[in-house]
């Protein structure tokens, strides 16, 4: 480890699978499905989700918080905060104006929007709350965590769709290594389980529609998928100097090696079948980190469980990587967080990193014959893990992908 | 306090996750940590707790809130018209 290296020092994680780290880890490794119908969706093509387990804001992020905070930064709160914790860093040990804060979303406050927009219709224009502006908009989920933490760095979202939550942890690297912070909070929150967007996807054909068997829905790589799952959740990492947290005695939780980033500028939803731009992601930060791709010993997949992207990815993991690289899907635990997702799976890629542990893809009976990668699926697969990639594929063709390294 | 003060105080609790024990009748919307954008939510609300339509801007971050009960109840009297 160079001093110029950027270690992993703190990990939060908000998902289906349960409050906290420690909860989402053990589900994934266990492949326990967490997908189940909701009274609100009742009646829609579509009447089920990946939902957060409830939670009292009041209790758990704090007074107030169900006037001023959207669902995604209530879930931002709590997971931003575990991962700082998790870090042992405080305002005693910062420096405040060095610490940013990066965070990924598609949606936004999109519950918020859709209950406002009701009362308008409903009860005219002076129904709509004052409060509304500030809990929907997007870039209050990082301005909220600084106000939280008190950190007064660089604070911004990164809005690349399913590939947010990367572009956040992978924009906190940049942030780092061009020396303008010395610390990044960076993760990815999404709520987006709402009639509306659940509508929105269940049209474009994108939702698995087992409604019969929810649980069973996100299947990424099988060869019965019909589609995806939505969830909702929030994922954090910390990211520092390695050369800093080695002086603080800080644990390590892995290195934060490499960061690729592209557009396919192919089409708004379906993945060039060519796979250049991911590939080229992939090879930048394969380059960025320094690793051949035959190093890689893990891909923790962005797997979606849907027909073109699981089969589209799998030949580009193919084609960038060797064929001793072991992957896996973990949306068929959390199903997709959308913004969040790159994030969270940065986080369970740290660490499975951490115990030498692939995740199995849940919920797969039969891998689909198209796929010919290694993909790991009904019970863990303990192997040593010294190079990990996670992938993310946005709509609109934008890719993003994270080097990680014991 | 009379009922309005004690029914702005009820909003406020229910509603806005205040404390009781917090607020009296000298209390400002100020001290209560509740600016210009929470005043106007206040209002809304009050305005379905008490039928009857609240000017935005009836009550300022420094009204007490026996000044704010007032205010109301002076904006009641004058829809009902004269007793």
């Amino acid at each position: 480890m160079s001093d110029s290296d950027v270690v992993v020092t703190g990990l939060g994680m908000v998902t289906a699978a349960g409050l906290g780290t420690t909860a989402a880890w053990e589900s994934v490794c266990a492949g326990r499905a967490t997908a189940s119908r909701r009274d609100d969706l009742a009646g829609l093509p579509v009447d089920f989700a990946c939902s957060v387990p409830a939670f009292d804001p009041l209790e758990i992020v704090g007074r107030r918080s169900r006037l001023v905070h959207d669902r995604f930064v209530q879930l931002a709160l709590i997971a931003a905060r575990e991962a700082v914790s998790d870090s042992a860093l405080d305002r005693s040990t910062w420096t405040a104006a060095r610490v940013g804060v990066v965070v990924g979303g598609a949606f936004g406050g999109v519950g918020s929007w859709e209950r406002q927009h009701r009362a308008m219709v409903d009860h005219g224009a002076d129904a709509v709350s004052p409060l509304f502006i500030p809990m929907m908009m997007l870039n209050m989920v990082a301005g909220h965590i600084a106000m939280d933490l008190g950190v007064t760095g660089p604070n911004l979202v990164t809005a690349t769709a399913c590939a947010s939550g990367s572009s956040a942890v992978g924009t906190g690297l940049d942030l780092i290594t061009s020396g303008k912070c010395d610390v990044v909070i960076a993760g990815g929150s999404e709520a987006s389980i709402t009639p509306l967007i659940i509508s929105g996807f269940a049209r474009m054909g994108a939702l698995s529609r087992r409604s019969e068997d929810p649980a069973a829905a996100s299947r990424p790589f099988d060869a019965d998928r019909d589609g995806f799952v939505l969830g909702e959740g929030s994922g954090f990492l910390v990211l520092e100097k390695a050369a800093d947290a080695r002086a603080r005695g800080a644990r390590k939780r892995a290195t934060l090696a490499g960061y690729g980033a592209s557009a396919d500028a192919y089409h708004v939803t379906t993945p060039d079948p060519s796979g250049k731009g991911a590939l080229s992601a992939l090879g930048q930060a394969l380059a960025a980190a320094d690793i051949a791709p035959g190093e890689v010993d893990y891909v923790n997949a962005h797997g979606t469980s849907t027909k073109i992207n699981d089969v589209t990815e799998a030949r580009i993991i193919a084609s960038g990587l060797s064929d001793r690289a072991a992957v896996s899907s973990t949306k068929g635990v959390t199903g997709h967080t959308l913004g969040a997702a790159g994030a969270i799976e940065a986080a369970l890629t740290v660490l499975s990193i951490e115990h030498n542990l692939v995740p199995p893809t849940a919920n797969v009976a039969r891998i689909d014959p198209a796929i010919s990668v290694d993909v790991v699926f009904g019970s863990p697969r303990q192997t040593r893990i010294d190079v990990a990639v996670s992938n993310s594929f946005g709509f609109g063709g934008q890719n993003a992908v994270l080097v990680f390294t014991a | 306090m009379n009922g309005i003060d004690t029914k702005v105080i009820d909003i406020l609790v229910n509603r806005f996750d205040l404390d009781r024990e917090a607020i009296t009748a000298e209390t400002t919307f100020h001290e209560l940590e509740m600016d210009s954008l929470f005043i106007v939510e206040f209002l809304v609300v009050a305005e379905r707790e008490f039928t009857t339509k609240i000017s935005d801007d009836l009550v300022s971050p420094e009204d007490t809130i026996s000044t704010a009960a007032a205010k109301i109840q002076d904006v009641i009297i004058a829809s009902n018209g004269p007793a």
